[in-house]
């Protein structure tokens, strides 16, 4: 909590990390804490409504992506289904290849 | 926000299937495949549809209320198109020159996103829209290049001939050469 209340008086601190351990800094007391807290919770307020904004933007970007992703398994299968129809076969999930077709054998003698 | 992605038809379910079984080896679906791909022209209906959808979905993110932006992107994609189309494109052509279409505009987005603001996950969108845009690229060239239909003899110029090859392997044809008209 940033307020410490010692003997009946509100004294302000602020926290953060430096190398993964928690540092607390003393501000002050009176008016000097009190602008201290305002000025802090004005940045957690702007923090928080660029967090809320930019939330809002990625719901956009994944239904856009969702999208775009629809539109390649069906595509894919339409592009397979006609290279296969025209005598085409996909090595190893490598290039696509004209099947050979072999002629009958010679009939024994 | 409404759903843009149309409901995907019966018969797509059947095709992927017959498509799965044709690649995993089992030639005798192949006339089942063929009949398929004849009675069913919704499966490209619906792919267009998706594609459209797509296109306004990445429009509202690119352009937002800018009509000129909007307009100017539109152009553009329609230049694109033009220029991949050619004059006369098959069906599955138009399909995969609007997935081309979709994915350029999606990477030029991100790229655009990431050049911004240098966020990993605007990072990652960024590698996923550009991989996309490349299959998508590769998957038309290899149309092109396998079911391309042969030139006529109007296209082939009786005047021109090719240097003789040297080595073995492909290309020791000695012939006339097609001419694009």
């Amino acid at each position: 909590m940033p307020w410490l209340v010692r003997t009946g008086y509100r004294y302000y601190y602020r926290s953060r990390k430096v190398l993964g351990r928690g540092i607390t800094t003393y501000v002050g007391a009176g008016d000097v804490a009190d602008q201290a807290a305002a000025e802090d919770a004005r940045r957690r307020a702007e923090r928080q409504a660029r967090r809320t904004a930019r939330r809002a933007e990625e719901v956009y970007h994944d239904a856009a992506d969702a999208s775009v992703h629809a539109l390649s398994a069906p595509s894919d299968t339409l592009f397979r289904a006609v290279l296969l129809t025209s005598d085409y076969r996909q090595h190893s999930r490598g290039p696509w290849r004209k099947r050979r077709v072999h002629p009958d054998p010679p009939a024994a003698t | 926000m409404s759903t843009l992605t149309p409901q995907p038809p019966p018969d797509l379910v059947a095709l992927q299937q017959l498509v799965a079984r044709a690649q995993a080896g089992d030639d005798s679906v192949l006339p089942e495949l063929k009949a398929c791909l004849a009675k069913h022209p919704e499966l490209w209906h619906y792919c267009g549809d998706i594609a459209q959808g797509a296109i306004e979905a990445l429009l509202n993110l690119v352009a937002g209320k800018d009509l000129l932006v909007r307009e100017s992107v539109l152009l553009r994609m329609d230049e694109i198109r033009k220029t991949l189309a050619g004059p006369t494109p098959t069906p599955l052509e138009t399909l995969l020159i609007d997935r081309i279409v979709v994915s350029w505009l999606q990477t030029a987005f991100c790229d655009l996103q990431h050049v911004s603001s240098s966020q990993e996950h605007h990072r990652r969108r960024l590698d996923s829209a550009h991989r996309r845009y490349l299959q998508a690229i590769k998957a038309l060239a290899t149309v092109k290049k396998l079911l391309a239909k042969p030139p006529t003899l109007l296209q082939i110029s009786p005047f021109q001939r090719p240097e003789p090859m040297r080595g073995r392997g492909r290309g020791r044809e000695h012939g006339l050469v097609a001419v694009e008209n």
